[in-house]
């Protein structure tokens, strides 16, 4: 569980918001994208049909051109005006007509006099008719229109003729919207074309499209062969005799066209989905991972624990904010360590006798009632053995102090030796030592007499002498009745006993009891 | 004679043919001098036919312009180029009208006459003619005759074909008629002697005139007529019973070069030229040279 407020959880959230919105926006976009699609449709089919208007400018344009070309070209008029003047064989005609204008893309080409004749195009009488019924043998105009005749829709430009202000005629250009035309168108719009006169297909575009068919639009939409298609109109002029020329889009192209839509839009939203688990499992190793080693290493060290830490590469500013805080902690580690040994060192000096190593009186006073409530606890005995070195003033007023503490120095070892590990041996002061021991104060009186056979039996000597050493025992066992701090009655009891070893000649074990049974 | 004598003068024979060899293929190297000439179609055949011979005999590069010239581009270019004629850039124009006393004098120019050449009358292949007498030809140009019937010939209306170029000029088409006024007006009048050879062409019913030089080509629907049975050849010419001719010149300005005076000569009397004039039916206005 990620605690809230945390960098992690934050970075989670975000995330998941993240891939929320992206799902949000796939499922938002998955179900308006049909909407979208028809209606862009809609406007996109308008747009096409005003494209293809516009193409049908374009060509009238350079049809009416190419009409003018002829007219302005000298040679040319210069032969149509000895033609009719002279009603000279049409052949010229056409000789001079292929050489100069043979060329050009032009489907058919009527050239007829003021009077009606045709000098070009004799084959093309339709459209003589067409040009007479209109009266443009004498008209003085460029004129464009449309014409539906024996080749299908043609689109005709004309132009007056005359040679020397000399008025000859019209030339008449057409191209006709014939089944090649509305391919190149249906390559260009991406849509298909149909031809319709009287609400029957004249000429279609689609590929099993049969001329008769039925085209009744509703809606701007027309049933053909089983399959729908947006309809618009192409305007091509306002002749209502004239065939309609409609721009289709299939639905069905249209539904391949959305599903395409959408399983790109599903690819999109995936690959985001993806994107953001990546950057956020990147972030989350990149940051929250070190962040989080960083707040445990907090964590110990707010505990009192300074652990080892080891640093790694700081490339970024978390690796270096680590690797500082690591140098921090093991500096925190050694200045702890340092605390320790000097605190050591200290109650090490506060209960230990500098010159022998034995506890002082203080440590005796401190560690006695754990000692004695062990010894309770267990159902043991302890016994107390106050040691005096006896005459040791007499040597350090004999030999000096110096030697008094090798003397001191040589009691100690020989102490040490003679106690068991379990024993504890203390200075309290001077030449008097004391040894507490666990048992019965007949094991104490064991004890101190091997010491003082041991001490008696092996005398100081530093090479130039030998000094005699020797000491007096005083022995007390401890009593249930001391109390827990019954250490200045053992003390006493102890003390009594060396007083009466001292004054018994030295050199000598003297127990308590013994003590008072002879008092 | 001591032999060492004999070797210097040995020595020194070598070295002088050395150094002659040296200057002789030095020359022989040398670029040799460009002359542009441009002017008229017909006399541009005609130079352009004998080019390698004046070039390899006189030492010199010609450059020509003159190929299908159109109208107001030919004789009168010639003009223009020969008046451009400046030392280190040599030039001559070509023409097929002959000059005016009055222009010669205003404009500075010298006229190297070459040839006469016979004017074709040219009809139209399909055209069952194959003679029109002198009057009747100049009747059809007047528009007096307006059809070929009248001549002997289909029950067809004429059509002229006329190039009227130089027309402040005496000569040329002149010899038909003598002035454009009086040509008919109904004709189809065209810029380039190839139009009138494409217009008769065309029509079965044409009729035009082009000079002898002029290559007719395979696809061309075009014949040349006898006039009052005389046929256009220099014989003819020379003895005045062909009517119809223009003048071949070659025209220059100033000062001219050796090489240049020397190509003229032997464009005028030369026996390549007399060969070309030969094909062409080409009376030569100056002796040939012994």
């Amino acid at each position: 569980m990620i605690a809230p407020r945390t960098y992690r959880f934050r970075l989670v959230f975000y995330i998941g918001v993240l891939l929320l919105f992206l799902v949000a926006a796939l499922v938002l976009s998955y179900h308006s994208s049909n909407t979208l699609v028809v209606k862009e449709a809609e406007n996109n089919a308008a747009r096409l049909a005003q494209q293809i208007e516009g193409q049908l400018r374009i060509e009238a344009r350079d049809l009416s051109e190419r009409a003018r070309m002829m007219r302005d070209n000298t040679g040319f008029t210069g032969y149509l005006y000895i033609a009719i003047s002279l009603g000279t064989d049409p052949g010229a005609m056409a000789e001079i007509y292929q050489r100069q204008f043979g060329w050009l893309q032009i489907d058919r080409t009527v050239i007829l006099s003021r009077t009606g004749k045709t000098l070009i195009g004799a084959q093309h009488a339709d459209l003589g008719t067409v040009l007479i019924k209109r009266g443009l043998v004498k008209d003085a105009e460029d004129r464009q229109f449309y014409h539906d005749g024996q080749h299908g829709l043609e689109m005709v430009a004309t132009s007056p003729i005359s040679y020397r202000s000399q008025s000859l005629g019209v030339i008449a250009v057409t191209r006709t919207l014939d089944a090649a035309w509305m391919n190149v168108v249906r390559h260009m719009s991406g849509g298909q074309l149909f031809l319709v006169k009287d609400g029957r297909i004249v000429l279609s575009t689609i590929a099993d499209g049969r001329g008769g068919q039925s085209f009744m639009p509703s809606s701007d939409r027309v049933e053909i062969n089983g399959e729908t298609y947006l309809v618009r109109r192409v305007a091509i002029g306002d002749d209502p005799h004239l065939p309609q020329l409609w721009f289709a889009l299939s639905q069905q192209e249209l539904t391949v066209h959305l599903q395409g839509q959408r399983n790109r839009l599903l690819a999109l939203v995936i690959a985001g989905c993806l994107g953001g688990l990546i950057v956020g499992f990147m972030m989350l190793r990149n940051f929250s991972v070190p962040l989080g080693r960083l707040v445990k290493l907090a964590e110990e060290v707010g505990a009192g624990r300074l652990p080892e830490f080891p640093g790694g590469p700081s490339h970024d500013e978390i690796g270096y904010l680590t690797n500082r805080f690591s140098e921090m902690v093991t500096s925190l580690r050694e200045q702890q360590d340092e605390v320790k040994r000097v605190q050591s060192q200290l109650e090490h000096e506060a209960t230990t006798d500098s010159l022998t190593g034995f506890y002082n009186r203080r440590y005796l006073y401190n560690i006695f009632p754990k000692l004695w409530s062990e010894a309770m606890r267990s159902k043991k005995n302890l016994t107390l053995i106050i040691v005096d070195i006896d005459h040791f003033k007499m040597v350090n007023d004999r030999f000096g102090h110096p030697v008094g503490d090798r003397v001191l120095l040589h009691f100690a070892r020989v102490l040490r030796d003679n106690c068991r590990v379990s024993d504890f041996i203390y200075r309290l002061g001077g030449e008097e030592f004391l040894v507490l021991t666990n048992g019965d104060s007949e094991g104490g009186m064991h004890v101190a007499e091997k010491i003082r056979t041991a001490l008696e039996c092996d005398a100081y000597s530093d090479g130039e002498r030998d000094i005699p050493v020797t000491a007096s025992f005083g022995v007390a066992q401890a009593s249930t009745a001391d109390g827990v701090d019954g250490l200045s009655k053992m003390l006493q009891r102890a003390d009594k006993a060396l007083y009466t070893a001292k004054k018994s000649g030295r050199n000598r074990v003297v127990l308590w009891y013994q003590q008072r049974e002879s008092a | 004679m001591s032999n060492h004598r004999l070797r210097c003068l040995s020595c020194l024979a070598g070295a002088w043919f050395v150094l002659g060899w040296t200057v002789a293929v030095a020359a022989e190297q040398a670029p040799a001098p460009t002359i542009t000439g441009a002017g008229e179609h017909f006399t541009w055949v005609l130079l352009d036919q004998i080019r390698p011979q004046l070039e390899r005999d006189h030492r010199l590069q010609l450059s020509l312009f003159g190929k299908d010239s159109m109208l107001g581009h030919g004789c009168n270019v010639g003009i223009k180029k020969a008046r451009e004629n400046r030392a280190g850039n040599e030039t001559f124009g070509f023409i097929c009208c002959p000059l005016a006393k009055e222009e010669v004098e205003a404009s500075g120019l010298t006229v190297h006459p070459i040839a006469l050449e016979p004017l074709l009358i040219i009809v139209n292949k399909s055209n069952p003619l194959q003679d029109i007498p002198i009057e009747k030809v100049r009747a059809i140009f007047r528009g007096e005759i307006r059809n070929w019937k009248e001549v002997g010939g289909e029950d067809r209306p004429i059509v002229i074909v006329l190039r009227p170029h130089c027309p402040q000029r005496p000569g040329h088409w002149k010899t038909i008629v003598p002035t454009v006024e009086q040509f008919r007006k109904d004709r189809i009048e065209v810029k380039a002697e190839a139009e009138v050879v494409q217009g008769v062409s065309d029509f079965a019913e044409g009729i035009g005139n082009i000079g002898s030089t002029w290559v007719f080509e395979p696809s061309q629907n075009v014949k040349a007529v006898t006039v009052s049975g005389v046929a256009p050849t220099a014989e003819n010419l020379r003895s005045k019973r062909y009517p119809f001719y223009q003048e071949q010149s070659i025209v220059t300005h100033g000062e001219i070069s050796a090489p240049l005076a020397n190509m003229i000569r032997e464009v005028q009397s030369g026996k390549d030229f007399r060969s070309v004039a030969k094909k062409y039916e080409l009376l030569p206005l100056t002796p040939a040279l012994p």
